[in-house]
């Protein structure tokens, strides 16, 4: 807990995050000046770039842990902290669970401030808008378990390019949904987070979020128990 | 082999199983959601595809502004830019709406082939807008001769997506879904009708002609009004939305006998409406309206008619058995 705790401070004292949320919210409330652009658009619209935007946060949460672990290990600290009566394995937990509750964190605050500018400039927030936004929370889980995969064995900048690809195509992997155990269990399908369309047009169910949460923290487990695998046979300086 | 291992192990297998049968759940219910989904290229942009489509609009938009009006130099570039958009949200109903009916004449084909996606969208299935231009385009904008290729490829007729459009109005369908629905009945009939229950066919004078035959159809079908879960099989959208259907008939009626006093295949019809849809009701000899008891001269054109239901006695409307006025219990004329 405090190793996960470190982190998310570290991350959440930072003044740039608060900034990049109030430029996320500006551009989201711009999209009401397209009603004109869009031909009436304006409100589907600024629902679909809140849920782009809330997306390229999360990811970048998730990246933002390929550079802290692979650095750590680099200069020594993660061997100061094991040095403690702390496992391998609870260390990257601690990682995980501080990058996942910052993810949550940051992206429960760009939902908020969208369900404020949307009810200013239209009114009615419908639940499905905000059901897209909090899968879009939960998918902090996975996304984040394949940095943490990524950053044990990888240096910084490999490890985020790693992880913006695995992400990439992991939003592709459901045309191997016929593959038992590999589609789903080993790869991530991050598709299944995006109901981006419904949050729009309507239909998201409350169960399909809790399904979507447990199967996120499943994978979360694969992937860290095969990153703390990895790192049981790393020498550390 | 290490204890830890083994746990490591242990504990990927139970994940990587149960990760698996979720996400498989998961997949089906997401399909369940949107089944339009599957078809689409979701994957290849990271999710984004919604966002997409809308920039895409935006940007299709601006186009159309910039090329003034849609021409056979600019419209396959105006419809690749509506695929694209389609493709990437097969829920933008404006695309069809709006999109469509900018190559509907240009590109009528390939207008009713986006359109065809839209009716099959389950989740635009509450849209009658999309069936209709797809009826219209159809209808109106493809060529005669393209016409049974277009129909056999879109596996449906002008009629079928009218009725469509009729059948997902949210009340009663606008009186030019109706109105459309029939003519593309009545061109369907061809050269020749023949009445329910009738040997001999009419030949088909003109669209006017036709369209009196479709309706005529219509009135002798099974329906009787009522819900459609009672009857499903002989349910008609054009019964049950058509409040005035045989003042509709007549008018039409009246018309084609002002327009075709000798035309023998004109009066052939006229006689079958008489025996079908009037059996059992007066109306005028001249302009086939129908007229009330007691009333002496047609209220539209003034010609003498038959009365009836009055008193053979003393002219007053009756009511019942016997005469209010004098008490007359005899019968009454009959046309």
């Amino acid at each position: 807990m405090a190793i996960a705790g470190g982190t998310w401070r570290r991350i959440l004292r930072m003044r740039v995050v608060y900034f990049l949320i109030v430029c996320v919210l500006i551009l989201i409330g711009s999209a009401y000046n397209y009603d004109v652009f869009s031909m009436g658009m304006h409100k589907q619209l600024m629902v679909d770039v809140s849920l782009v935007l809330n997306m390229i946060a999360a990811i970048l949460i998730a990246v933002s842990i390929t550079f802290e672990i692979p650095k750590e290990l680099k200069e020594g600290v993660a061997s100061t902290l094991l040095s403690k009566p702390l496992g391998r394995t609870q260390y990257l937990v601690g990682k995980l669970v501080g990058i996942i509750v910052t993810g949550i964190v940051i992206t429960g605050l760009i939902t908020l401030g969208f369900v404020f500018v949307f009810n200013s400039a239209f009114g009615g927030v419908t639940s499905s808008m905000v059901k897209g936004h909090m899968l879009i929370m939960a998918s902090v889980i996975p996304m984040s378990a394949i940095a943490v995969l990524f950053s044990v064995f990888a240096s910084e900048f490999l490890a985020a390019t790693a992880t913006v690809v695995a992400i990439w195509f992991a939003h592709a992997t459901s045309s191997m949904s016929g593959v038992k155990f590999l589609y789903g269990g080993i790869l991530p399908d991050l598709n299944l987070y995006n109901l981006r369309a419904e949050a729009v047009y309507g239909g998201i169910s409350s169960g399909y979020i809790l399904v979507a949460l447990v199967w996120g923290i499943l994978f979360s487990v694969f992937a860290t128990t095969l990153a703390s695998l990895i790192f049981s046979y790393k020498d550390l300086k | 082999m290490k204890k830890s291992l083994v746990v490591h192990i242990l504990v990927m297998v139970i994940a990587a199983a149960a990760g698996s049968f979720i996400a498989s759940t998961l997949l089906m219910d997401q399909n369940k959601l949107s089944s339009a989904r599957i078809k689409v290229g979701q994957k290849s942009a990271c999710g984004f595809n919604k966002f997409i489509a809308d920039v895409q609009w935006m940007l299709f938009i601006n186009y159309c502004g910039s090329v003034g009006s849609i021409k056979k130099d600019n419209v396959n570039e105006v419809y690749t830019r509506l695929a694209s958009i389609i493709r990437n949200d097969p829920d933008f109903e404006k695309a069809y709406e709006v999109g469509t009916l900018m190559i509907s004449i240009e590109a009528s084909e390939k207008a009713l082939e986006l359109l065809k996606i839209g009716c099959d969208n389950p989740r635009l299935s509450a849209n009658w807008k999309i069936p209709f231009l797809a009826g219209f385009t159809l209808s109106r904008n493809v060529n005669a001769k393209d016409l049974p290729a277009v129909t056999k490829k879109l596996k449906t007729d002008a009629e079928g997506f009218f009725e469509m459009a009729a059948k997902r109005s949210p009340s009663t369908p606008e009186r030019y879904v109706i109105s459309y629905l029939m003519r593309a009945k009545a061109a369907k009939l061809g050269k020749t009708w023949k009445a329910k229950g009738s040997k001999d066919a009419i030949q088909i004078v003109n669209d006017k002609h036709a369209l009196l035959c479709a309706w005529i159809n219509e009135a002798n079908s099974g329906y009787r009004g009522g819900r459609v879960e009672d009857d499903m099989a002989s349910y008609s959208i054009v019964q049950s939305s058509t409040k005035d259907m045989t003042r509709k008939v007549l008018s039409l009626a009246s018309f084609l006998k002002e327009e075709h006093p000798d035309d023998p295949n004109i009066a052939k019809t006229l006689n079958e409406l008489k025996t079908s849809i009037l059996k059992g009701q007066n109306f005028c000899g001249k302009c086939l309206t129908v007229y009330a008891a007691g009333d002496k001269y047609c209220s539209s054109c003034g010609e003498k008619v038959v009365v009836y239901g009055a008193c053979d006695k003393c002219g007053v409307v009756k009511k019942g058995a016997y005469c209010s006025e004098c008490g007359d219990p005899k019968t009454e004329k009959k046309q």
